[in-house]
């Protein structure tokens, strides 16, 4: 299906536009684009508001909690007006504010293998915004069954990591942390670090739409805002995974 | 008593590697892993000498929090430290 580029649109997007590996095909690209955002949290509320802005066409957001005062030190997504709302309304609230343009499908439901595969519907890259191990490994499972990327992002007080799982290009997600377990940890968390992370979550979601190489594939990034320093490791596939051995 | 530890790349620039050590708790045994290499020790405590809260430490693969440090090994046990953040 063709898809037009409004002269609205088009003003609002001029300055990504201008970049010779984006252009107007590139921003079609975007708009004709689905992706899965798991969680309106710290994470969640960066990557969705990058993306909306960025003229992603579809957004589709799922996140069972409410919006608690806790929550506002990082969570910009929601604000002090939204406390008690679910965070899903407040997200669908925000992104349609920054841009009309972008369809947003905010579902209030805690992701399980039950559900996972209605909740993704059609989309083409799933982004981690979770605050579990049991949630990602769900997800993780249900981008390998559907061969999309699953952008893997876990923050906790000044640290942050992340990469993008699309075995058998890369590891999977149970390939590099098949032995962590839950945990039961409280930790802080300062709302820069979430921010940074996201941001390259974000990054990454729209270099794979506009099928860029130099993507995190192969390499898990972590961020110590202490240091404020990144490292990267070289991470690989065990070919035992029960998830994605078979690929 | 000699206790096996996997040690995840990140903790030792990009090199997964496997140490035995004697102690009877993780906190003796990661202790004279961070006297054997000295590089990975402001990855792995903090400057109060705690976990930092990154490293996820399992011992025959199962969860050691919250007793960390103080959780006992025993005589053959493996040690595995993992760098995984789950918050969102």
């Amino acid at each position: 299906m063709e898809v037009f580029l409004s002269e609205q649109e088009k003003e609002r997007y001029s300055r990504q536009m201008i970049l010779p590996f984006l252009g107007e095909d590139g921003q079609r690209r975007l708009k004709a684009s689905t992706v899965f955002i798991a969680g309106a949290g710290g994470l969640g509320s960066i990557s969705a508001l990058y993306l909306a802005a960025a003229g992603i066409g579809k957004i589709r957001i799922a996140d069972r909690d409410s919006v608690s005062l806790s929550n506002l030190n990082r969570q910009i997504l929601h604000g002090t007006e939204d406390l008690g709302k679910r965070k899903v309304h407040s997200a669908l609230v925000r992104l349609k504010r920054l841009n009309p343009h972008v369809e947003v499908h905010a579902v209030e439901e805690e992701i399980k293998m039950e559900n996972v595969e209605e909740l993704l519907g059609d989309a083409e890259v799933i982004v981690d915004a979770t605050d579990n191990v049991e949630t990602r490994r769900v997800l993780n499972v249900a981008g390998v069954r559907k061969g999309i990327p699953f952008v893997y992002g876990g923050v906790e007080g000044l640290s942050g990591m992340v990469t993008t799982f699309l075995p058998p290009r890369t590891p999977c997600f149970e390939c590099v942390f098949g032995e962590v377990a839950t945990r039961a940890k409280a930790f802080g968390i300062l709302g820069p670090v979430p921010g940074i992370i996201a941001s390259i979550q974000a990054l990454e979601v729209i270099k794979y739409l506009l099928g860029m190489e130099g993507r995190l594939e192969g390499r898990l990034l972590f961020f110590s805002g202490e240091q404020s320093a990144f490292t990267e490791i070289a991470i690989q596939r065990n070919r035992e995974c029960k998830i994605c051995g078979h690929l | 008593m000699p206790v096996k530890i996997f040690v995840h790349p990140f903790l030792n620039e990009g090199r997964e590697i496997e140490v035995t050590v004697d102690g009877q708790t993780v906190g003796d045994c990661l202790r004279e892993l961070t006297d054997l290499y000295p590089q990975m020790k402001e990855r792995i405590f903090d400057r109060a000498g705690r976990l930092r809260g990154y490293i996820e430490v399992l011992v025959g693969l199962k969860p050691t929090y919250p007793l960390e440090l103080s959780y006992p090994v025993q005589d053959g046990d493996t040690i595995h430290l993992i760098v995984f953040l789950s918050g969102g």
